[in-house]
């Protein structure tokens, strides 16, 4: 394999992990530590306004992009599958999306088997489905996310960004 | 340029199943924020404290986890059974009042739009009644007052082929057999119906349907209204509180006053997993506008109960017993619930007035 694609691979790798850790810093921050995997490390009390109302949709936008960028790494040699990556992403993440919206949360809430209980992170599950929100701009943010993802792609084949 | 190169290892692309995994478990892990509120939020099990409540929940009912022959059912003396086999969940949401004391008061609630039950209509002998019926909610169901009939709304019962569209107007509804003329009744009028033989087969099944949403629901709010008393259950047990006292003599070998019991079966603090029964032992239930009393006999089980608390607010997020998603446990009656009649001053139980409940629910209320 040439040592350039490699370049390529870990930077695909190495800016989905700062966008990771973008919404982490979104979730941390701005919303004051609302997130499962936050549970007793982020301060529990008060908010502080670090990304703004951009807060509210950047973490769609930097999962559907990290998402792509490291299944775009891990399939780097095969790249005509990019546009196939960049469509199963946005589909999933929509799903996620629509499976928030009543009555869908219900239905999706009741077929969660009960040893999700058990199971750290399945457990808020049906949480996520029954009390998480879907909002219009959070399609928008996964499109975003996806458009952006394919870009940068594409940019890092051509040679540009190095 | 696009390169490809063909000669790597098809090997990596295993990489995708733990990322795959990875990635399912990161959008579940943010509890489903999004939009411009705080969505799902953090939650974790800690112990409540001076819990905060918040002015309007939640509230869902499903199934319990066990076989088909837990299904609340309800047995009238007549040998006709009424089971309510729960379509996933029946998703609802109410107002709460909390007083100085920390007691909780139902004040109204809404039934969600699309949510869905099937009465299951079996007699001992052959009736007519006997049927699948199917109520579906195709608007939301408002209700200004717990125990009042709704204010708004509209509903399907579906029978076989049959489609009875059921719209509320002031103070009764109005019903319409597979979209012909629309008749309207008041609340009281529908509830005569049920038992009256004359009427239309598809009006006593209307009938049936509405009585029986209005049972589920009731009994629903009975049993809410006792998590407010189980910290109080679980420092005393068993709480003992004495029930209505009987206006009169009472039926013969019935106290004029008994007691409900409610018992912690569980150790140390309240948490997770604990379970109590509730005992009625011939508790009067006086029902000062109505010339019956009810008699309440038997235990109700509350099995595995749940609470959880966001640590970030200290704002109660869950309570209930059971869970949405096949969890064990839930509200488990077995009870006999009896009415009085009164003739010339002389109070009797009357064998046609007397009801058995088994099966039940399991019950989440939650923040939205």
């Amino acid at each position: 394999m040439p040592r350039g694609q490699h370049r390529e691979e870990a930077t695909l790798l190495l800016l989905a992990a700062l966008l990771l850790v973008v919404g982490v810093i979104v979730y941390a921050v701005d919303r004051g530590g609302a997130a499962y995997f936050l549970i007793g490390w982020a301060p529990s009390q008060g908010k502080a306004e670090l990304f703004g109302p951009l807060g509210n949709h950047l973490p769609t936008f930097v999962h559907s992009l990290a998402m792509i960028l490291v299944t775009a790494a891990v399939l780097r040699p095969w790249s005509n599958l990019l546009p196939a990556i960049v469509i199963g992403w946005v589909a999933v993440e929509c799903l996620f999306e629509i499976g928030q919206i009543s009555p869908f949360d219900a239905h999706v809430a009741a077929v969660m088997p009960a040893w999700f209980d058990d199971v750290p992170v399945l457990e808020a599950s049906a949480d996520y489905f029954l009390n998480g929100t879907c909002d219009p701009l959070d399609f928008l943010s996964i499109g975003l996310g996806a458009a952006a993802a394919y870009w940068i792609v594409r940019t890092i084949e051509r040679g540009d960004l190095r | 340029m696009i390169r490809t190169v063909d000669h790597a290892s098809p090997w990596r692309t295993l990489w995708l199943i733990p990322f795959s995994v990875f990635a399912v478990l990161t959008i579940v892990a943010t509890g489903g924020g999004g939009g411009d509120d705080d969505g799902g939020g953090l939650i974790d099990d800690v112990d409540p404290g001076a819990v905060n409540l918040l002015p309007t929940y939640n509230f869902f009912l499903t199934n319990l986890s066990s076989p088909e022959s837990s299904l609340l059912t309800v047995s009238l003396a007549s040998g006709i059974n009424v089971s309510f086999d729960i379509d996933g969940l029946l998703a609802n949401s109410v107002d709460i009042s909390v007083d100085g004391n920390n007691e909780v008061t139902f004040l109204s609630y809404i039934a969600r739009a699309t949510s869905s039950f099937n009465l299951v209509v079996m007699s001992m002998g052959a009736s007519p009644l006997d049927a699948r019926i199917a109520v579906t909610l195709t608007e939301d169901l408002t209700f200004d007052v717990v125990g009042a009939p709704p204010a708004t709304g509209a509903f399907d019962i579906v029978i076989s082929t049959d489609r009875i569209s059921v719209t509320v107007i002031a103070d009764g509804v109005e019903l319409s057999l597979n979209g012909g003329e629309a008749v309207s009744y008041t609340w009281d009028e529908l509830a005569n119906l049920l038992d009256d033989e004359s009427q239309e087969l598809w009006l006593r099944h209307a009938s049936l349907a509405v009585g029986a949403a209005d049972f589920l629901y009731g009994y629903f709010f009975d049993v809410a209204d006792i998590l407010d008393e189980l910290e109080l259950a679980v420092l005393t047990n068993p709480l003992v509180e004495s029930c209505d006292m009987f206006t009169g003599s009472p039926p013969d070998g019935i106290l004029a006053q008994g007691e409900i019991t409610v018992t912690w079966t569980g150790s140390g603090e309240l948490s997770d997993g604990d379970d109590f029964t509730w005992e009625f032992n011939q508790c009067w239930f006086d029902e000062p506008f109505s010339t019956t009393d009810e008699l309440l006999d038997g235990t109700v089980l509350l099995e595995n109960y749940t609470e959880t608390v966001d640590f970030n607010t200290n704002t109660l997020f869950e309570i209930g017993f059971g869970g949405l998603s096949g969890q064990p446990g839930g509200v488990i009656f077995d009870l006999t619930v009896s009415e009085t009649v009164e003739n010339n001053g002389v109070f009797t139980i009357a064998a046609e007035d007397v009801i058995s409940i088994w099966g039940g629910f399991a019950m989440i209320i939650q923040a939205p």
